[in-house]
Parts: structure tokens; sequence; C-alpha cells
């Protein structure tokens, strides 16, 4: 069995190596050391943390996913040699450097709530019915350190209290809900879920409606560009590519 | 086109999370530089504590945020205590500090102090140290 596992390691560490760095081994200039959960490798400098790591031997069931920055699965938590720093990052983001000790945080710990958020109201009440814990937080600020998005965490948390939910909103927004502020956080709140509340109701309730897609909604059920489509689904491949490429544009 | 972009300035992020944080309305600041003639410190200082509040009102707080002012400013509130405005310009300086404070930049390496130096330095010198230059 052990054998067998080893084979299958080894082949998908054979297998990473020509797609990660594109190149021979014997090509790669530079070379650096890294720890992954405690054992040294050596991989290619250049390369991020999920590569290296896929380099290594490592192959990612859970905690990797769009490898773009935007999906939020491969938080990582790591330390440089001789720095008593402890560090987060997105691992698909993040290129290594010498002595880096790295571990994968593959999923944060945390209950969602539950709600119908037709039934609820835009009341800063709502955020600590389904969060009470948020009114544990301590102003540490040490959430927004661990952001790898670089948002004001913490400041998001205190407008939640507040019951500000326009700063709530907007200073969560892009948020990725990679969980590192929730793993870092000493009062144990879970700020991504929290936030992900606040944007709805105030979404939900708080900014008003836009009357121009009511109306172009009602166009479209009245069935006002149906002739429309029509025309363009009968039109050939050539024909679209004209009509894309003479299309109006909007400048300035 | 001036005014406008003088507009953007001032409604800055910036500007608005000193004056979030703080409370402090900079613009009923005429300029009369009391706090100034009072600062105990101002000798030490690049910024003196009126052209602080200046730099706020223009909507330039990058350069209130590098200056050395707000740092060597001990809150010793001469400065709230003389304003005529009642603009308590101490609390605007500990406004400035936090945002310096609040990023993830160490100023100091706390490895890099030589282990014989860490033994003579009173251990309230570290603490301040750590506190006010690392994250």
């Amino acid at each position: 069995m052990s054998n067998a596992k080893a084979d299958i390691m080894e082949i998908i560490r054979e297998s990473n190596k020509s797609v990660i760095t594109g190149i021979d081994d014997k090509d790669v200039k530079h070379w650096v050391t890294i720890f992954i959960m405690g054992k040294a490798y050596k991989v290619p400098a250049d390369l991020t943390i999920m590569q290296a790591m896929e380099y290594a031997g490592y192959r990612f069931i859970r905690g990797a996913g769009c490898r773009a920055g935007f999906c939020g699965a491969c938080s990582t938590v790591y330390r440089m040699t001789g720095d008593y720093k402890l560090r987060t990052d997105l691992a698909c983001q993040t290129r290594i450097e010498e002595g880096m000790f790295l571990v994968q945080i593959p999923f944060a710990p945390a209950e969602k709530a539950i709600y119908d958020i037709n039934k609820l109201e835009l009341n800063p009440q709502v955020l600590l019915e389904y969060y009470p814990e948020v009114a544990r937080c301590v102003s540490c600020n040490t959430c927004t350190k661990a952001c790898p998005q670089n948002l004001e965490v913490m400041d998001y948390v205190q407008a939640a209290l507040r019951g500000d939910f326009k700063s709530l909103a907007e200073l969560s927004f892009d948020c990725i809900q990679c969980g590192l502020c929730a793993i870092r956080c000493p009062a144990e709140l879970v700020h991504y879920h929290l936030a992900q509340l606040g944007r709805r109701l105030y979404g939900r309730f708080g900014e008003s409606r836009s009357e121009y897609l009511t109306k172009r909604l009602e166009e479209i059920k009245k069935g006002a560009y149906e002739e429309e489509f029509k025309r363009l689904t009968k039109m050939s491949k050539e024909e679209l590519k004209e009509l894309y490429n003479k299309r109006e544009r909007e400048t300035g | 086109m001036a005014r406008e972009r003088l507009k953007e300035k001032i409604e800055s992020a910036l500007a608005a999370k000193a004056l979030e944080l703080s409370g402090v309305n900079p613009y009923a600041c005429y300029q009369c530089g009391k706090c100034s003639g009072g600062c105990p410190s101002i000798s030490l200082m690049d910024l003196t504590p009126n052209q602080v509040i200046r730099t706020i009102q223009i909507g330039d707080v990058e350069a209130a945020l590098n200056s050395n002012t707000i740092w060597i400013c001990a809150t010793c509130f001469t400065c709230t205590v003389r304003c005529p405005k009642g603009v308590d310009l101490a609390k605007l300086m500990e406004a400035l500090r936090q945002i310096k404070l609040r990023k993830n930049i160490d100023h100091a390496k706390v490895r890099g102090i030589p282990k014989e130096e860490i033994g003579v330095l009173p251990q309230i010198a570290l603490v301040s140290n750590f506190r006010k230059q690392t994250a």
C-alpha cells in the first residue's frame, strides 16, 4: 500500500514538474529551499506557493480553486526564517522565498447562519441576532493585517456594530471569503459571513431599486426585443462579427 | 477644475478616516497658531501643529502622516486647551498615528536588536518600541 502510494506521489511529482516550470530541471538556474509542514524541499525559485507545493509532490484536492486570486480557496499561513511574524496570503498569488515555513489552510471552520433575507430588515440588531459574537470584537486589528485583499476588516466590523450598513457593504465588497480573518481573530468572529449578511441586507433594503431596471424588465416581458433577438439568432458567425465590430461604443 | 480636484482631495478616503477616527472638525480651525505657540515640543517638529491641521484642511493628509510631528507629539493637550475654536488637536494627532499604526508594516526589526542590548534595555522600552514600531 505504502509503495503504491509513494509511486503515485512520484508520478504526480514528475508530471507536475514540466507543467509548472515549463522547462527541464537542468535548465533551472535558481533554486530555493522551503519547508512544507516542517519538511525541507528544494524547488525552483519564481514559483508561487501553490506551484511549489505541487512541484514538491503535493496534490490539491481541497484548498485550490481558480488559481487567479479570486476564489479564496488557497489560504496559506507562513513564517520566514529569522522572523517572528506570522504571515497570511493566498497560495496562488504569493511567490516563494528562501526559508519559508508553509502550511495550507484548506478550510476555515465556520458556521454560516441560515436566514430568509426577505423576512429580515435593515437593522443592526439583525446582525447581532445571527452573529452575536461580533460584540466580542476588541478592535485589535489582527483581521485587517491578515487580509490578503488588504481590506479594512476591523473597520467594517466596527461599522457593523454601529449599524453603518453602507460602510460595512462598501468596505467588505472585495472580500473573497478566504477565512484568514476568522482564523486569526482572538475574539473568534467569522467576519466574512457577517459581512455577507450585511451586504445582502444593504442590497435588499438599503440601496434604492433602480427604476431603469424595472422599466427594462417590463419591456422585455412585453416582448419589445423579440424581433431583434430573432434577427440576431438567424445571423451567421461572420455577420455577427461584423455587427459586433461596428457596434456603438461608449467613449470618454 | 482645480477647485474640483481640491474637493476630491479633501473628501479622500484618508481625510475621511482621520475625521471618522477623531471626530474632530478641522474646518473649525482658522489658523490662529495658538496651538503651535503653546506646544512644548515644537522645536523638534518638521510640521507645526497648526500646519498639521492645515494639511488636513487642504486634503494633503499624506504630508501630515509622513511628518515627524505626529510622533513627537506627547499628547499633553496644551494645544487642545489653548484652542479658541475647541478643535481637539491632540485627538487628531492620535487618529493620524492610528492610521499609520494599523498598517501591517514593521518599522523595527524585533530580531535585529543585539542580544547584549536586550539584556540591559528596560522592558518597558521594548514594549513601547514594539507597540509603536511593529504591526
